[in-house]
């Protein structure tokens, strides 16, 4: 396999490898969109900050950089690669990651689509799962089932030190073992910033499940094109994305969650949505057992690779 | 599921795991040992420096520490874990992991039974990825046929420079992309030591290639009990190891490699041996394709995951 370096010329050919994976992603998932102008989606990678890469006859692979919260890094998009094979990723990949850690970035993170021996070819060459992205259809109609004792309803501005609290409890959780996420908003007068601009102002449909009066749970539903995860041929149409879930420790087994998420189902049909996307770390043992279990489908896997 | 640290107490339990996981793999792998002492096994990893993990009433993940050259790490070896339900494994780590990153010890390395893709996917499902396998197979099938224009013979003393010339290779190899190993490079000096001290032993084979008069590979083979890494569970007394193998890059492609594998299938088929073991670092792009196709079936993988 002749490999060389990614070069503007290289935008059209990889436009058509990718359109080409798009399609057996299609079949998988038919969620996902049928229009996308794949030259674009490459480009626009290509446009970015620390982009390079390489290019062979029957695949790409395309780097960018995110910013330093996620360490020295190069970050493979959605778009960043195709192969016809899948095991000549792992050729790709050997020829674009020497410049990458040349230039010290040792941190490596890609987005798979959820086709097995893909992401098999990625595992041998070090990665890590990390992040899903899971998609499924809104229903028609869903039955809301809530758990005695508890209530569904937005958020109320009164309640704002407890919402801080239900806001906090992801990034604690995450910051704990297994996942160890270094994306940490554990500052309360963060969190509190946030909930006075959302109580302003906001996009998002929050809904809060109470305890009595004590809120415990709080889930959120926005436009998926809202969200920077997903776009061009990772968005699917008329997509809200479940962008906020967390239970406060106490109140995790209680059905609140469950009734939240069908909650947030029933909401999404009124506003006219016929999809729901949602993410979650694979490595974090509670959502990545809920998820899946609520109708997501795995659609596309972020994996990591830390050299050493 | 209710998990608590290892202690010595769980030694007898944890071995019962232990046979059952192993009695499973060696269906799958019947070169493996049947006569292990899994007891033993394990009360030798829990005496070692370090060693910490978690225990439940279905499985248990036990680690040890290497030397500084893995850097900070918690190693879960052969012995280091079994469950009887592979989505256990995953609590079971994030226990342990909890006490192995509060230490510091933020490089896990753990070797897995490759037979059992359940249990890799949920390591998988944890954050690690491949890298490094173990290889197994028997003896009595077909070598592989020998290019012409390469001989292979027994080392004579009057190769010691070009071994010597060849001895780095494979740590250079493995230096570059995408392998990027830490490894240790030896000096001339100790590799010129090692070698010499091979001469005149019968118990080894000290093969090379040679093309038009000059030694462009080498493999040794060796009986497995010389071997640190193919013990206890992976190694089944009395079978060969291939324990090195290298070939110039400019003699790569020239059947150089073949010519050495057959000729140590041979040496070792000769001396009774009825299989080999061997292995590799899976995202060394090279060997990973090489030893499979040399009817190496993987038995053990090592996975591996940094935090970050």
């Amino acid at each position: 396999m002749r490999i060389v370096p990614f070069a503007k010329e290289h935008l059209e050919p990889a436009a058509e490898l990718l359109e080409e994976r798009h399609r057996r992603n299609r079949e998988a998932e038919p969620l996902l969109p049928a229009e996308v102008d794949f030259r674009a989606e490459v480009e626009a990678l290509w446009e970015k900050d620390g982009a390079s890469g390489v290019f062979a006859n029957d695949g790409y692979l395309l780097g960018t950089r995110l910013d330093e919260s996620w360490g020295p890094n190069v970050w493979i998009e959605l778009a960043g690669h195709a192969v016809r094979r899948a095991e000549d990723v792992r050729d790709l990949y050997a020829a674009a990651a020497a410049h990458w850690v040349e230039e010290g970035r040792t941190r490596h993170y890609v987005l798979v689509p959820a086709e097995a021996d893909l992401v098999d070819a990625w595992f041998r060459l070090g990665f890590g799962q990390q992040q899903a992205h899971g998609f499924q259809e809104v229903p028609s109609e869903t039955e809301v089932v809530v758990p005695d004792g508890f209530e569904i309803r937005p958020p109320d501005p009164s309640d704002l030190e407890e919402l801080v609290d239900v806001d906090l409890a992801l990034p604690r959780h995450q910051a704990q073992s297994p996942v160890f996420s270094t994306i940490l908003r554990d500052s309360r007068e963060e969190s509190r910033e946030e909930w006075l601009k959302t109580f302003a102002d906001t996009d998002e449909e929050i809904l809060i499940g109470y305890r009595g009066s004590r809120p415990v749970a709080c889930w959120s539903i926005v436009a998926a094109d809202k969200s920077r995860h997903y776009h061009g041929l990772g968005l699917p149409a008329k997509a809200c994305y479940l962008a906020f879930a967390v239970t406060l420790p106490e109140a995790r087994g209680s059905g609140i969650g469950v009734a939240l998420t069908d909650a947030c189902f029933a909401r999404a049909r009124e506003l006219g949505y016929e999809a729901m996307v949602t993410d979650w770390r694979v490595t974090n043992l509670l959502a990545s057992r809920f998820w899946p279990k609520r109708g997501f489908r795995t659609t596309f896997l972020r994996l990591y690779r830390s050299i050493p | 599921v209710k998990i608590v640290p290892f202690a010595e107490e769980h030694l007898d339990a944890a071995a019962g795991m232990l046979a059952a996981q192993h009695s499973r793999h060696r269906e799958a792998e019947p070169l493996l040992p049947s006569e292990v002492d899994f007891r033993g096994e394990i009360e030798a990893l829990w005496r070692k420096d370090g060693a910490s993990g978690a225990f439940s009433e279905d499985g248990y993940v036990l680690a040890t520490r290497l030397d500084e050259l893995w850097g900070p790490n918690a190693w879960v070896e052969l012995a280091g874990h079994a469950v009887t339900d592979a989505e256990l494994v995953r609590d079971l780590y994030a226990f342990a992991a909890e006490r192995w990153v509060e230490e510091g010890r933020t490089r896990h390395y753990v070797y897995v039974p490759a037979s059992d893709p359940a249990l890799v996917d949920a390591w998988f499902r944890v954050g690690f990825g491949a890298q490094h396998a173990f290889g197994i197979r028997e003896l009595d099938l077909p070598d592989p046929s020998i290019p012409d224009g390469v001989k292979v013979r027994l080392a004579e003393r009057g190769d010691l420079e070009q071994l010597v010339e060849i001895g780095p290779v494979l740590n250079e190899h493995q230096a570059a992309s995408p392998v990027f190993s830490t490894a240790r490079a030896w000096t001339e000096e100790e590799i010129r030591e090692d070698i010499e001290g091979d001469f005149g032993n019968d118990e080894l084979a000290n093969l090379v290639a040679e093309i038009d008069g000059r030694v462009v590979g080498n493999f040794v083979v060796v009986p497995i009990e010389m071997s640190g890494a193919h013990s206890g569970l992976a190694r089944a007394p009395g079978l060969a190891h291939l324990g090195f193998a290298a070939v110039l890059p400019e003699a790569r492609g020239s059947g150089a490699d073949l010519a050495l594998t057959a000729a140590s299938f041979a040496w070792a088929r000769e001396r009774g041996y009825p299989a080999m073991v061997t292995d590799w670092r899976v995202t060394n792009l090279l060997s990973s394709r090489f030893w499979p196709k040399r009817g190496f079936r993987t038995s053990f993988l090592r996975l591996y995951r940094s935090i970050p």
